[in-house]
């Protein structure tokens, strides 16, 4: 039940850290992609402080709350982290950011993927999928909203329209999608 | 990933601080024409005080409104921005609940009595205040909206007449007051005011 992530540079000498899913997948990545997830840096520094890691590659750290496809798509988004982490500084890139979102756009992987950054402390990550949810709230109606996460508005009826009628104002010019 | 159903759960119970989190790169439009009227967690996580600690109501104008006029007041007076900036004040005050610390009124949208005494009242633990325009504002207006803002530190404001007089509204009123932004020259009437207040620190941004 291996899954071993692919390595562009066989060759290359870099450690390797044991990942282990909720479903008892192993994961082997590079010490460099792992050490992105604070929470696994912080596992590792600890068990290094235990005199533990000696053993190297030999760790499995398990992660039980984060399921096998999840971590699969979080590491192979950060293989693909852009070195510098510099702001988008012209339309043209913010363009090409933001079809880069959509990629993760279905709001069930969203869900998964936002959870399992927020557990793993992987910033990076969580701030990408973070936009690309906020990419499909920017200048939306509620209707659309609801209907693309799947929500059930749970207001009671009076506060409903309660708050319909106190944003009122609000709904102009919103995007039509 | 996982099947529909369980997804629609989930973002029906996310968990709250992840929902505070992805609620910070959302503009004010979007928290208060969207994301508060969502469901009820929705809500909640929208009024953390954390996504209001500064009010921008700069941002209103950021994507509609792309080649804004450089002069203000270039939105001319109508009934209408009138309400709407009203009803942007009500809104956000119902869902902030007191916790903005941090106003910033938009350069290009009139700002009457009745807005700022109006959200002054609501948000009494201001501490910092940029109006970028109060041509439309009386004496009596501004002295009424300072009384509540006892905790302001910092001001940012344009030119105007007898500065003496609203220094000393604020000093009498705002006791931790200590940074003056100036959006317009430096003339006497403010050299000689800051002579006299040493502890406060004074920048300008006017045209030399």
């Amino acid at each position: 039940m291996s899954n071993t992530s692919e390595n562009p540079n066989p060759s290359s000498s870099s450690a390797k850290i044991t990942l282990k899913t909720s479903d008892n997948e192993l994961f082997e990545v590079e010490e460099a992609v792992a050490m992105k997830f604070c929470t696994v840096k912080q596992y590792f520094e600890d068990e290094k402080d235990n005199d533990v890691a000696a053993r190297g590659s030999s760790t499995v750290i398990p992660l039980p709350n984060v399921h096998s496809a999840v971590l699969a798509r979080l590491i192979s988004y950060c293989k693909k982290l852009p070195q510098s982490n510099a702001v988008a500084d012209n339309h043209e890139e913010e363009e090409t950011k933001k079809k880069e979102r959509k990629q993760y756009g279905t709001p069930g992987d969203l869900v998964d993927l936002i959870s399992a950054a927020n557990y793993l402390d992987f910033k990076e990550g969580l701030e990408f999928f973070n936009q690309a949810l906020a990419d499909h709230i920017q200048n939306k109606s509620v209707e659309y909203v609801r209907k693309f996460f799947g929500i059930k508005g749970d207001f009671e009826p009076h506060e409903e329209e309660k708050y319909r009628e106190e944003y009122a104002w609000a709904f102009e010019g919103v995007d039509e999608d | 990933m996982r099947n529909k159903s369980s997804s629609v759960y989930r973002w029906n119970n996310m968990d709250y601080d992840i929902l505070v989190k992805i609620f910070m790169s959302l503009n004010v439009m979007d928290l208060i024409s969207v994301v508060s009227q969502v469901c009820s967690s929705w809500r909640s996580a929208c009024c953390d005080p954390i996504l209001w600690k500064k009010l921008d109501l700069c941002i209103q104008i950021s994507d509609s409104c792309i080649y804004a006029p450089l002069q203000s007041d270039a939105w001319s007076y109508s009934v209408s921005n009138n309400n709407r900036l009203m009803n942007i004040l009500k809104t956000t005050s119902n869902l902030s609940q007191g916790n903005v610390t941090r106003l910033i009124f938009n350069f290009f949208e009139y700002v009457e009595d009745e807005h700022l005494v109006y959200a002054a009242k609501r948000n009494r633990n201001l501490k910092r205040l940029a109006l970028p325009i109060w041509s439309r504002l009386t004496v009596r207006g501004r002295r009424k909206a300072f009384k509540y803002w006892k905790g302001l530190e910092s001001l940012t404001i344009p030119d105007f007449k007898s500065p003496m007089k609203l220094m000393k509204a604020t000093g009498t009123n705002c006791k931790n007051f200590s940074e003056l932004k100036l959006t317009c020259n430096l003339n006497l009437d403010y050299a000689l005011l800051l002579s006299m207040c040493r502890s406060l620190r004074c920048s300008v941004f006017g045209p030399q």
